[in-house]
């Protein structure tokens, strides 16, 4: 055989098995995720149920050091000292599970919009902006401007520009009534599972607009001062869905089957996790000394319900106190009360009929809302929706009432009672439940408060001790007025943050902090 | 399965057509065993006329009747055949002296190639230098011995875990790790632990992607190409041999041995005793009687002297004992090994157990040749799990003061004061119950086989078929037993009794993969005149396949039957299978000119499955990729006449590669965002799932390493003095990095197609063989040095730093990994600034950029010295240039008050060292007279101590002696006379010992550099409290061979 020949057999024969051995195109196409659901194969319906109980997770476990600043809890002497929060010397790395923890909620909602809307499921879609408002307005709340219209989209806009606080506020007065009318709208037929997978109001549409009406007044107490608002128009769409507001026994709370395996948010933050081991959370946060000291002194039996009490009794802390053994967590009040969390199986609120009366007493005493009950009764409803919330009774909250009468932190007639009345009662009532309101609250009611006893003013006969910061490192005097935007914003987002400016504790200020 | 079927017939097909053969001279070179001897040189005395052997020792040359045919080959002598009339004309070569011309090693693909025709750096370690220590892990005897590879150790214990990396690292993000060869089968590198070190032949190191172009992106890292024993020709060999090694804890981290238990200080500002602490805050050690831990029930009260025990905390650590067992069988082409280890750690109660067995076989028909080999490997392990830093040993030793006896209380089943109930810790945990309590069980079946068919179609040509598979199962059981306090302890006040009830808990995990990989190539010969050209083409196709599953209940209430049969709740589950596909077609072109200018060419075409997009049909254009690559090497003193006779100069080559080098570094469904279930997911019939929050592409590039290298070897002395040097850079771009991302977008992470870095090295090997040659002594000498460098160009569009992990972050500019660590507020001459009233230092609250992580410089010495049938060993090796991390343990030691920091100044108030404070002006002056505000308990243990990171921070560099041995092998002669001489042909004992002596820089105050809180992790330099102690290897070893 000649040498070419020989070749080209050769040549052949070798392609011809590497044809044999060799692969067809199909053979790469394995690369389908068989682990988990992907964007090609996720649907609204599998979103709802873990969206919802992330928004517990976020209104619940977030603010440990909020609620420290605001005099409701204090590390325990068994730790040490977080300089950073009891300095208020806070940097872009603080506080950042908020922005994080938001937007990703935020995206799995905006997910479960996009995919309902395709599917014609206008409950989902319209929960999905609700509750995307919901959580915008604590992101505005606590950093002011922040990304909005361009935001949750991905590699499509990978630097979302930052939108101004007041536009934010608007669209969501807008998103909200889309969504309205959306579950309004509601084909069952079209919403897969809705009423098991709603885990706030099991598919009841009413509620779900009560619960939107009740953000967006949220929304305009938080406005009341920022000029050229019409409020008129809001209060009468409001009116307009002729069921009102989350009324007593109305709060939007979740629960998909807590137990002790899986506990409640706060109670798997706060007391104890699903293995039943304390938590490190359960140790370090303790009851504030100013607090516990403050419910005391009006004879407020709602103390025990939403503290419990340590080895020596019902006993606080004073916030930034340097570690001592007389502080160990095991002398001091748990913040974890049976009013809070009876046990790992109770619900998880996200918003609660407690904080709709005090918005519809403020709003009332503000003009906002101009009928119906007056402001001192919706008041007297909110402090008994308090005390039947927390596991007392109405009655209860009433000789409380009876029992400080002429004491404007409680009785509204008092002199120098009204709207201080209602402002001081809402930080005695949302301990712990809604930290974020009582700080939005403490930033935006115009007040001449002394530096001891920030917005509740100065106590007769009585001295609750500092509400600031004891810690020998605090040079401040006030409590900072917003969170610095995440390190991340900087590293990532430098076109978005940086028109922003400077940032510090105190300035800017949110949009509606004008006093 | 029917692809390999069809593959067979065709091959046997082949075996059948007969080829016609030109008229010439052939012949086999082989040992005098009968093996073969590759790329022997064959020369007809007085012609010009040469030829070179194949691998197989066959050879053909144009001569004529009368010619004298020189064979030469390196380590043997050169033998000369007179041609006669036949045709065929074997050699038989006698093993002698060596020249570096001819030395053969093992490349990509196992083939042999002589390694003056190599244009790329590699480096071959002889099975005897491998194991003079007595490894368990090969990896191990590799230390120290081969220039630009860096082993490290990450931490002691059973496994003796360590990281391999060649020439530093090309992926920020991804795999650095080199690839494993075991005889021609592409194995993934965890195998090597697998590996019994008595099997191995030799290892060649392929240092970069230059020389593993065939591997792609498998070897963008270079590889370890691993040879295993063949049966020897001859009279069967039984080979039984034994070791016996111990372990110890060879050094503590400094402790301070002046103060006690507590945490306080008194008025006067000197420590306060308290018998219940686990902080070392108390009062100086006076030697008198005090009470340690609470009252017991009945009132007793333990008791001891009030002095320093530091020798408590070693005598902690327990002796580790390793032995292990071989037997090896080995006649023609037959080798059958079993091997038997079993370990017992450093850390009391821990165990590993591996048996390894393997058997070769080969056979051949003519022009077919058909080889397999088999091993199976058991792994069965026993360990402490050590879940969180509460329950992690060290971390309890390390909160016991330094007055505590603490090997008294081993027995905490039986004894009060060991018991949870009654020890004496009020905080922390007695470590003898917690390792007892937090165990994990595994177990590991490792099966490799491969099959290689290899059918020489032509003198000219080769076919070669490998298919080999890996199957690896893995098992294991972790369990936590339970502990309820007794009610006395709980109302004693008692701080762990408080919460610290332990609820039983069960996890039980199952893993199997897969990797198969085929490869198929010929190989063509061909020499015209002075030219010699080979022509490789192949196709080869990989598969990995995956699949775990594990069942778990974090609740299983005070059950001691740990199975989630008897939990409480819902038990947790998870599965995740994978599969990814790789195939690839190869070519090279190497030419050769006279004997001694070689150039290769090398290109790839790769098909990866990873790149993919599931949602869109297959696109070749998406999914492969093409790259090549090329090297030259001249052999000067065979080009220059005047050279080729130069008794000084005996090897002069200078050698020279570059390449490009595709590496998808991404795993199998990269591609799409996926969404996880929620927690606690699902509630009964309601199910909940949430984003992972990490952004992806749905298309990605490959990552290119572009290799370039430059190398020079020389022999003098006839090679007695060997010298190579190399220098390579290596530009990495397009690297796949995951950044944090603005959460805005919905996104906390993403995935991204952006970095690039520069890797850049001096490598230097010199060889002093022998050193010294006086009549039966010689005395060898290796020095290797490695110098690596890097520096990061870019990250992505706008972000300059990206962090990879364990505090090391990639900066631009600077080179890949710097720390980056909180420090002190300093002024610009790096002064600490004080507060001028308190003399306090600041914690900055921003990190600053800190040293490099990874090693700059690694020097290898290694030694042997032969003197009649004694031989003695030694490796010493160092590495520097970087900074290392021990921000766990160091602070941990802070914190507890046992750390010779801790201890300073008495614990008084102290001018801090090298600090200014500001004068009132904004100008910074020198402190001399203003004291800490806070000292003792409330400086040391604090934030502005154990915060401050900066102070955990060290030199990375260490001298250690790695390797001693020395051994005596009885000489045959000698073994001959004796009785036992008939049935024992070789008789040897040995002492050995590894990492024998330490030498550490004093800012090192801490523990082994070289240890790691991760392997496989980039983020290098930071060691964590789960690591144990350095230890000291030592041990005794006989062989006897039948």
């Amino acid at each position: 055989m000649k040498l070419k020949n020989a070749l080209y057999i050769v040549l052949l024969a070798v392609l011809g098995l590497i044809g044999m051995t060799g692969c067809k195109k199909s053979d790469f196409d394995i690369n389908k995720n068989p682990n988990n659901p992907t964007d090609s194969t996720i649907t609204y319906n599998l979103i709802l149920p873990a969206a919802l109980q992330n928004t517990s997770y976020l209104v619940e476990t977030n603010w440990s050091w909020l609620q420290n600043w605001l005099s409701f809890w204090a590390r325990s002497g068994t730790y040490a000292p977080n300089v950073t929060e009891e300095s208020y010397q806070i940097t872009t790395n603080f506080g950042t599970g908020i922005w994080d923890n938001a937007y990703s909620n935020n995206f799995n909602y905006e997910i479960m919009q996009q995919k309902a809307k395709q599917a014609g499921a206008t409950f989902y879609e319209g929960v999905a902006r609700i509750m995307k408002a919901h959580n915008f307005q604590i992101l505005v709340d606590v950093y002011n401007n922040v990304p909005y219209f361009e935001a949750l989209k991905g590699n499509a806009n990978p630097t979302p520009v930052y939108d101004k606080g007041l536009d934010i506020y608007k669209d969501l007065f807008r998103q909200i009534d889309t969504a309205i009318s959306l579950i309004q709208a509601t084909n069952a037929d079209l919403n897969v599972d809705y009423t098991t997978n709603d885990l706030v109001f099991g598919g009841d549409i009413t509620k779900w607009v009560k619960f939107g009406n009740t953000l967006k007044l949220r929304l305009l107490v938080h406005l009341y001062q920022v000029p050229g608002f019409d409020f008129a128009s809001e209060i009468a769409k409001i009116d307009a869905t002729g069921v009102g507001y989350l009324a007593s026994g109305e709060s939007a709370q979740i629960n998909p089957g807590f137990n002790s395996t899986k506990p409640n948010p706060f109670y798997r933050t706060y007391v104890r996790d699903e293995t039943a081991t304390a938590t490190a959370g359960s140790v370090y946060s303790k009851a504030n000394a100013y607090a516990v000291g403050y419910y005391n002194y009006n004879g407020d039996v709602r103390l025990s319900r939403f503290y419990t009490a340590g080895n020596q009794g019902q006993r606080g802390v004073i916030y930034g106190l340097p570690p001592a053994a007389e502080n160990v967590a095991a002398t001091l009040s748990a913040v974890s009360g049976p009013g809070l969390v009876a046990s790992a199986s109770s619900s998880a609120w996200i918003m609660t009929s407690v904080e709709s009366l005090f918005l519809q007493a403020e709003a009332r005493e503000r003009g906002i809302i101009t009928s119906g009950s007056s402001a001192e009764e919706l008041l007297t409803l909110a402090i008994e929706e308090s005390f039947i919330w927390l596991g007392l009774t109405g009655a209860d909250g009433d000789a409380y009432i009876l029992k400080n009468a002429g004491y404007p932190d409680v009785d509204y007639l008092a002199e120098g009672g009204g709207v201080y009345t209602i402002i001081s009662q809402k930080w005695f009532a949302l301990n712990a439940i809604a930290p974020f309101e009582v700080w939005t609250d403490y930033r935006r009611v115009d007040e001449s408060a002394t530096v001891n006893h920030f917005v509740y003013g100065e106590l007769v006969g009585y001295d609750p001790g500092p509400a600031i910061s004891v810690a020998p490192q605090n040079a401040e005097s006030e409590i900072p007025v917003r969170l610095l935007y995440p390190q991340n914003e900087y590293n990532y987002n430098s076109p978005g943050v940086t028109p922003e400016g400077t940032i510090t504790p105190y300035s800017p200020k949110i949009f509606w902090d004008i006093n | 399965m029917k692809k390999i079927v069809s593959l067979l017939f065709v091959t046997l097909l082949f075996s059948m057509a007969a080829w016609s053969q030109t008229r010439s001279v052939t012949g086999k070179v082989t040992e005098q065993s009968g093996d073969p001897v590759p790329f022997a040189t064959v020369t007809i005395k007085g012609s010009k006329s040469t030829s070179v052997a194949g691998a197989d020792g066959i050879f053909k040359i144009q001569s004529k009747t009368g010619d004298v045919l020189v064979f030469t080959a390196v380590n043997f002598q050169s033998t000369e055949v007179t041609v006669g009339a036949e045709s065929v004309v074997n050699a038989s070569l006698v093993r002698g002296n060596s020249t570096l011309t001819d030395v053969v090693v093992t490349t990509a693909l196992g083939i042999q190639r002589q390694a003056k025709s190599l244009g790329y750096s590699t480096a071959k370690v002889a099975s005897k230098d491998l194991t003079q220590a007595k490894v368990v892990n090969l990896q191990n005897g590799l230390t120290g011995k081969v220039s630009g590879l860096n082993i490290q150790t990450t931490n002691n214990g059973v496994f003796a875990d360590t990281r391999i990396t060649l020439r530093g690292i090309r992926s920020l993000t991804g795999n650095n790790q080199p690839m494993l060869i075991l005889d021609g089968v592409p194995l993934a590198l965890s195998y090597i632990s697998s590996i019994n070190p008595n099997d191995v032949a030799d290892v060649t190191v392929l240092k970069s992607s230059s020389s593993t172009a065939v591997y792609g992106p498998d070897g963008v890292n270079g590889a370890i190409v691993i040879t295993t024993k063949r049966g020897i020709k001859g009279k069967p060999q039984i080979t039984f041999s034994n070791s016996t090694q111990f372990e110890t804890a060879a050094y503590l981290p400094k402790l301070q041995t002046r103060f006690g238990g507590g945490s306080s200080i008194d008025a006067n500002g000197y420590g306060v005793y308290d018998p219940i602490e686990n902080q070392g805050y108390g009062d100086a050690f006076d030697g008198s009687l005090r009470q340690i831990g609470r009252d017991a029930p009945d009132g007793s009260k333990y008791m001891v002297t009030y002095v320093a025990r530091p020798e408590e905390k070693k005598a902690f650590w327990n002796t580790g004992l390793t032995n292990q067992t071989d037997v090896s069988f080995a006649t023609g082409d037959f080798y059958l090994s079993a091997q038997n280890v079993d370990i017992n750690g450093v850390v009391p109660d821990d165990e590993n157990h591996r048996i390894n067995l393997r058997m070769r076989a080969e056979k051949e028909y003519n022009k077919f040749k058909a080889s397999f080999n088999v091993n199976y490997t058991q792994g069965k392990y026993d360990i402490t799990t050590q879940p969180g830093r509460d329950e992690s040993v060290y971390w309890n030793l390390v909160n016991t003061p330094m007055q505590i006896p603490i090997t008294k209380f081993k027995d905490w089943e039986n004894d009060y004061w060991s018991n949870p109930n009654g020890y004496f810790n009020d905080y922390y945990f007695n470590p003898y119950h917690i390792i007892d309590n937090y165990r994990t069980n595994g177990r590991s079946d490792d099966f490799l086989g491969n099959i290689e068919l290899n059918y020489k179609v032509a003198s000219w040509m080769n076919l070669t078929y490998r298919l080999g598979a890996s199957v690896t199962n893995t098992t294991a059981k972790s369990t936590t037993g339970s502990f309820v306090y007794s009610q006395f302890a709980k109302a004693s006040g008692k701080s762990s009794a408080q919460s610290g009830d332990i609820t039983a808990a069960v996890s039980d995990a199952t893993a199997f993969s897969s990797r198969i990989t085929s490869e198929l190539f010929a190989t063509f010969n061909k020499r015209v005149k002075d030219f010699n050209f080979d022509l490789l083409v192949g196709q080869s196709f990989r598969e990995i396949s995956t699949k775990s599953t594990n069942i778990f209940s974090n609740n299983l209430g005070q059950s001691e039957l740990y199975n989630v049969i008897v939990r409480k709740g819902e038990p947790g589950v998870g599965e995740s299978d994978s599969k990814q596909r790789l195939e690839r077609f190869f070519g090279k072109f190497a030419v050769g000119y006279k004997e001694w200018a070689f150039a290769e060419f090398t290109g790839s075409y790769d098909i990866d499955s990873r790149l993919t997009n599931p949602n869109k049909p297959v696109d070749y254009k998406n999914i492969a990729f093409f790259y090549p690559g090329a090297s030259l090497s001249i052999v000067v003193n065979e080009m220059i006449p005047s050279l080729k006779e130069s008794k000084t100069l005996s090897y002069f080559k200078v050698r020279g590669a570059i390449s490009k080098t595709g590496n998808v570094n991404l795993g199998p469904y990269a591609l799409e965002n996926t969404y996880g279930l929620g927690t606690f997911f699902p509630y009964g019939t309601i199910q909940g799932f949430s984003s992972s929050g990490t952004l992806v592409q749905s298309e990605y590039q490959p990552e290119f390493v572009n290799n370039k290298e430059v190398g020079l070897e020389l022999g003098f002395l006839r090679n007695r003095i060997n010298f190579e040097a190399t220098a390579y850079t290596q530009d990495n771009t397009n690297q796949i990095i995951q950044v944090a991302f603005s959460s805005s977008t919905g996104f906390p992470r993403s995935v991204l197609n952006a970095a690039s870095f520069t890797n850049r090295g001096l490598e230097f090997d010199l060889k002093l063989t022998p050193l010294i040659k006086l009549d039966n002594l010689t005395i060898d000498f290796k020095v290797n040095y490695a110098y690596q460098e890097s520096k990061v160009t870019k990250i992505i569009e706008g972000v300059d730093e990206l962090g990879v992990g364990n505090a090391n972050f990639a900066i631009v500019g600077q080179p890949a990994f710097v720390f980056k660590l909180t420090d002190y507020l300093r002024d610009d001459q790096g002064r600490v600034i004080v507060d001028g009233t308190t003399g306090m230092p600041q914690k900055n609250t921003n990190t600053s950029v800190f040293g490099k992580t990874l090693p700059q410089n690694i020097i290898g010495l290694n030694l042997n010295v032969n003197w009649k049938g004694f031989s003695l060993s030694a490796v010493a090796d160092y590495r520097g240039g970087n900074q290392i991390y021990s921000g766990q343990l160091g602070s941990a030691l802070d914190f507890s008050g046992i750390s010779e920091r801790s201890g300073q100044n008495d614990r008084q108030a102290f001018v801090f060292p090298n600090s200014v404070y500001d004068d009132g002006t904004g100008k910074y002056v020198e402190n001399t007279n203003i004291y800490t505000k806070s000292y003792g308990y409330n400086f040391w243990s604090q934030d502005i101590n154990t915060g401050v990171q900066s102070n955990y921070l060290a030199s990375g560099a260490f001298w250690k002696l790695r390797e001693l041995a020395l051994s005596y092998t009885v000489p045959a002669k000698v073994l001959g006379r004796t009785v036992i001489g008939k049935t024992v042909k070789g008789f040897s004992v040995g002492i050995s010992g590894r990492n024998l002596m330490t030498w550490l820089p004093s800012s090192n105050q801490w523990t082994d550099p070289e240890f790691s809180s991760t392997t496989s992790g980039n983020g290098q330099g930071v060691n964590d409290i789960y690591n144990t102690v350095p230890t000291r290897i030592f041990g005794a070893n006989i062989s006897v061979q039948f």
